[in-house]
């Protein structure tokens, strides 16, 4: 009887262990695949990118937009895999790591975060060129792109994202990084567009009046903003790194709505703005101020999507717009060229976002105030200005070398001409082949 | 057993059902998924073909992308599928499953994901004689690939009894029997089919036909990428068996760092060795679909160097190739030939030359096999291909049925 019963409660006992091991296979399996497939549509940002750069730019431009957006694509995958992922997530100290270098001994297990942060290092070096179109060189928009995915993103992801990182140990909470990614491209942004100069024929009367450049393709805009869109929810929702942990699925879909939400109020904000306080007597209905308006919920939203309500979200998207009004303001103000509006969406939302994660999140300062609360703020503020600091005078300095050897920008006959003849020799909408 | 020991073991098998039931669950949504991405690579081929053809051809373009995929449904899950996939004892092709009677619900998935992939090969083969072919012709070809000719290579290829299979052939996502083999019946068809009328000069020269809109080819290319990640990770097949997961995530890892390095070879090579001081963006995007294509025959088995070896050397590939075709005087709008020919072929013989276990890296008799098998299965597999075509062409052309004449391909 004794030795029956000891064989049933082993042989039970074997049963338990080989289900939870297929059970811990499986979850392993399950959160690669989420991984992947998240990494995939984040991956489709990129062609986003193109379609709403090339949009706006002059159809004479538009090939190099598309060569630019392309070889961004390659030339951050060589250096994210070459040193980025290293600098993020290999082991090392506070300020960067030290493992993975060409992903050599790179456990298995580590591959789809692999490719799933390579996906977030090809966005962040995809925004700066955006800001510079028309007017920037070949050699400047490779050196920045190299830089920002092999060296400047992968550094500040690693004070943010992982255990040993600086700014994590403070308590800096950025979920989707608002700030790793949108803040600091926002601010090598603003040091590319200032240090490149503006477009010849955007600021007139001695640099008093400024032109309004049109959109060569309305629809490629709003293809490219749809697309950001569904890129964005999957920059967000796949951010949760996991499927497989309990209540993984929740926070996703909240992470979803929280999404939708932000980016559609501040598009609404925007679109109201632009009616009823920019110029009454215009009746303009404005799909730009619409589409911007949506990059910048999109934007701001990544740091807390995890952590707000539905409200938090609400009120982010307001309050981010009118964080971007003010930088759009100032960046005018500063007579610095922006083609795409990258610098106010990127550093007005990337910011905004910072900051509302220790007001709007579950136990903050404006829903739940504690001792605590100020300390979250605190450290999301000043973290978010050192990585704007850290990517902003890394561009600096790269840009002084570039215009001592007058590289940074292309001759003003070339940018007459139109960068696709000069640089590409080939033309965006050829209809001259009619026989 | 005891009563007291069947229900302490109740709860446990009803925890064994239920994993079992949720996994299968997985795997279908896996696949489903998968194939829903591979679905894109429609839209990219609708994109990009559009972009290569001159603004008069193009709702013709568009109208084939759309019917091929029509076609290609109907005719792939008549006969396609039971083909490839109905069991069966030779090695020649299957032998139930026609017109899906029979068909096992859990297979179902299977299904759908596969008709992506013979969807994927007719498309190939159209994009290659646009602005010329018959609407016959194309009618013909599209219902033969799906239905008849990419089963039947794929059955060798990929079941069981397959008699390459057999032999030790390995294409994990069908460089050779997807792309080898559409590369081949492409080149017969061109080749059949003829140039379009102003694309060689009487002394030889090739006028260059550009894209006429950039934005839709790079928005085909990119969809083109998408869809070879889908493309090489679904090949997998089944997500919750151990390890699933990290192949999966090796495979996508392979693949953008292959597309990568060709695509870059191919700008940098442009810019510094054959046209100086001219960054070209169309050459950047042709070798990009070298790269994906090479890349699907061993992507789960290479390491991250590897990965950008290939696609470093089948940008040499591709380059060969296409100075063979321009050579023959075979007109290809879409720049496929080279790329689904040469890549095809070569990625699986660079399976089994860089693979973790191949001939460069740990070299045995089995190994040297895999080469000889990959290489000959490869060379089988084009000629099946175009010699099916050929003979096809052969009844067209009787007919004269092959080609648009002269006045209708001037207007368009």
């Amino acid at each position: 009887m004794g030795s029956s019963w000891k064989m049933m409660v082993n042989e039970t006992y074997s049963l338990l262990l080989v289900e939870q091991q297929e059970l811990e296979s499986f979850k392993k399996n399950m959160d690669d695949l989420f991984l992947i497939i998240m990494g995939n549509f984040v991956f489709f940002l990129q062609p986003g990118f193109f379609l709403y750069e090339s949009g706006t730019v002059r159809q004479k431009n538009v090939v190099s937009v598309a060569f630019r957006k392309f070889i961004n694509t390659t030339i951050s995958s060589l250096t994210y895999f070459l040193t980025g992922f290293a600098l993020s997530f290999g082991d090392g100290n506070g300020f960067c790591g030290f493992q993975y270098f060409a992903l050599v001994n790179l456990p298995d297990e580590m591959m789809a975060e692999c490719f799933f942060q390579y996906t977030f290092a090809a966005v962040a070096s995809s925004v700066p060129s955006g800001v510079v179109h028309e007017r920037s060189s070949t050699v400047a928009f490779v050196s920045y792109t190299a830089l920002t995915s092999g060296f400047i993103y992968p550094i500040a992801a690693h004070w943010v994202a992982t255990k040993n990182g600086w700014l994590s140990r403070l308590g800096f909470d950025d979920f989707a990084f608002s700030g790793v990614v949108h803040a600091m491209s926002g601010a090598t942004c603003l040091a590319a567009a200032w240090m490149t100069g503006p477009r010849l024929d955007r600021y007139q009367s001695g640099g008093q009046r400024r032109v309004v450049i049109s959109p060569h393709s309305v629809p490629q805009m709003i293809l490219g903003a749809f697309v950001f869109l569904f890129g964005m929810i999957a920059f967000n929702a796949g951010s949760q790194g996991s499927i497989s942990q309990s209540g993984d699925g929740s926070i996703i879909a909240q992470v979803t709505i929280n999404t939708l939400i932000c980016a559609m109020t501040s598009a609404v904000t925007g679109l109201i703005y632009h009616r009823f306080i920019v110029d009454r007597s215009k009746k303009n209905w404005n799909y730009s101020s619409c589409v911007n308006g949506s990059f910048v919920g999109m934007v701001a939203i990544c740091a807390g999507c995890n952590q707000f309500q539905c409200g938090g979200a609400f009120a982010l998207g307001i309050l981010s717009y009118l964080l971007y009004l003010a930088i759009q303001a100032i960046v005018e103000k500063l007579k610095v060229d922006d083609v795409v509006d990258g610098i106010a969406i990127q550093l007005g939302g990337g910011y905004a976002g910072l900051l509302s994660v220790p007001l709007f999140k579950d136990d903050g300062l404006l829903t739940n105030p504690s001792k605590s609360s100020p300390w979250g703020l605190l450290i999301n503020a000043g973290g978010g200005i050192v990585i704007m600091l850290w990517s902003f005078s890394i561009t600096i300095l790269l840009y002084i070398v570039l215009r001592y050897f007058d590289l940074h920008r292309v001759s003003p006959s070339d940018e007459k001409l139109g960068l696709d003849m000069v640089i590409h020799k080939e033309k965006a909408y050829d209809h001259t082949t009619r026989k | 057993m005891s009563p007291s020991n069947q229900s302490i073991l109740q709860p446990e098998l009803k925890l064994q059902e239920d994993l079992a039931a949720f996994k299968k669950n997985v795997d279908n949504m896996f696949l489903i998924t998968m194939g829903i991405f591979v679905f894109c690579l429609q839209g990219g081929f609708a994109f990009y073909e559009s972009a290569c053809v001159r603004p008069k051809n193009v709702t013709n373009v568009l109208f084939r992308n759309y019917v091929d995929s029509s076609i290609s449904v109907i005719f792939y899950f008549l006969t396609g599928y039971a083909l490839t996939f109905g069991g069966g004892e030779n090695g020649f092709c299957g032998t139930r499953y026609f017109a899906l009677v029979g068909l096992p619900e859990d297979k179902m998935a299977h299904c759908f994901f596969q008709y992506t992939f013979a969807a994927t090969a007719t498309s190939i083969v159209k994009g290659i004689v646009h602005e010329r072919c018959t609407t016959t012709a194309f009618l013909c070809y599209t219902c033969l690939i799906s239905g008849f000719t990419y089963p039947v290579s794929s059955y060798w290829a990929l079941s069981e009894n397959g008699w390459l299979k057999v032999l030790g052939f390995q294409d994990f996502a069908g460089s050779g029997s997807i792309h080898a083999y559409a590369g081949a019946a492409s080149l017969a068809a061109a080749y059949m089919t003829g140039p379009r009328h102003d694309r060689f000069e009487k002394d030889g020269k090739m006028n260059n036909i550009p894209f006429h809109s950039v934005p839709q080819a790079f928005l085909g290319s990119f969809f083109f990428v998408l869809g070879m990640l889908a493309f090489n990770t679904g090949s997998n097949g089944s997500i919750t068996n151990d390890g699933d997961g990290i192949v999966i995530a090796k495979v996508a890892v392979n693949t953008v760092v292959c597309v990568l390095a060709s695509s870059m070879t191919a700008i940098v090579f442009q810019r510094f060795v054959f046209e100086r001081s001219c960054w070209n963006f169309e050459v950047g995007l042709n070798g990009s679909f070298i790269g994906m294509i090479t890349i699907c025959a061993g992507c789960n088995q290479y390491q991250n160097w590897t990965a950008l070896i290939v696609g470093f050397l089948s940008y040499f590939v591709y380059l060969i190739a296409q100075k063979i075709i321009i050579f023959a005087k075979i007109d290809d709008p879409v720049g496929g030939l080279g790329v689904q020919m040469g890549g095809g072929f070569f990625g699986l013989v660079f399976a089994a030359l860089f693979k973790d276990d191949g001939v460069f890296l740990q070299p045995s008799m089995s190994s040297a096999n895999t080469l000889l098998i990959n290489t000959l299965g490869g060379i089988t597999i084009m000629i099946w291909g175009s010699g099916t075509m050929t003979l096809l062409y052969f009844v067209l052309r009787y007919f004269n049925l092959h080609r648009i004449n002269l006045s209708e391909e001037q207007n368009g």
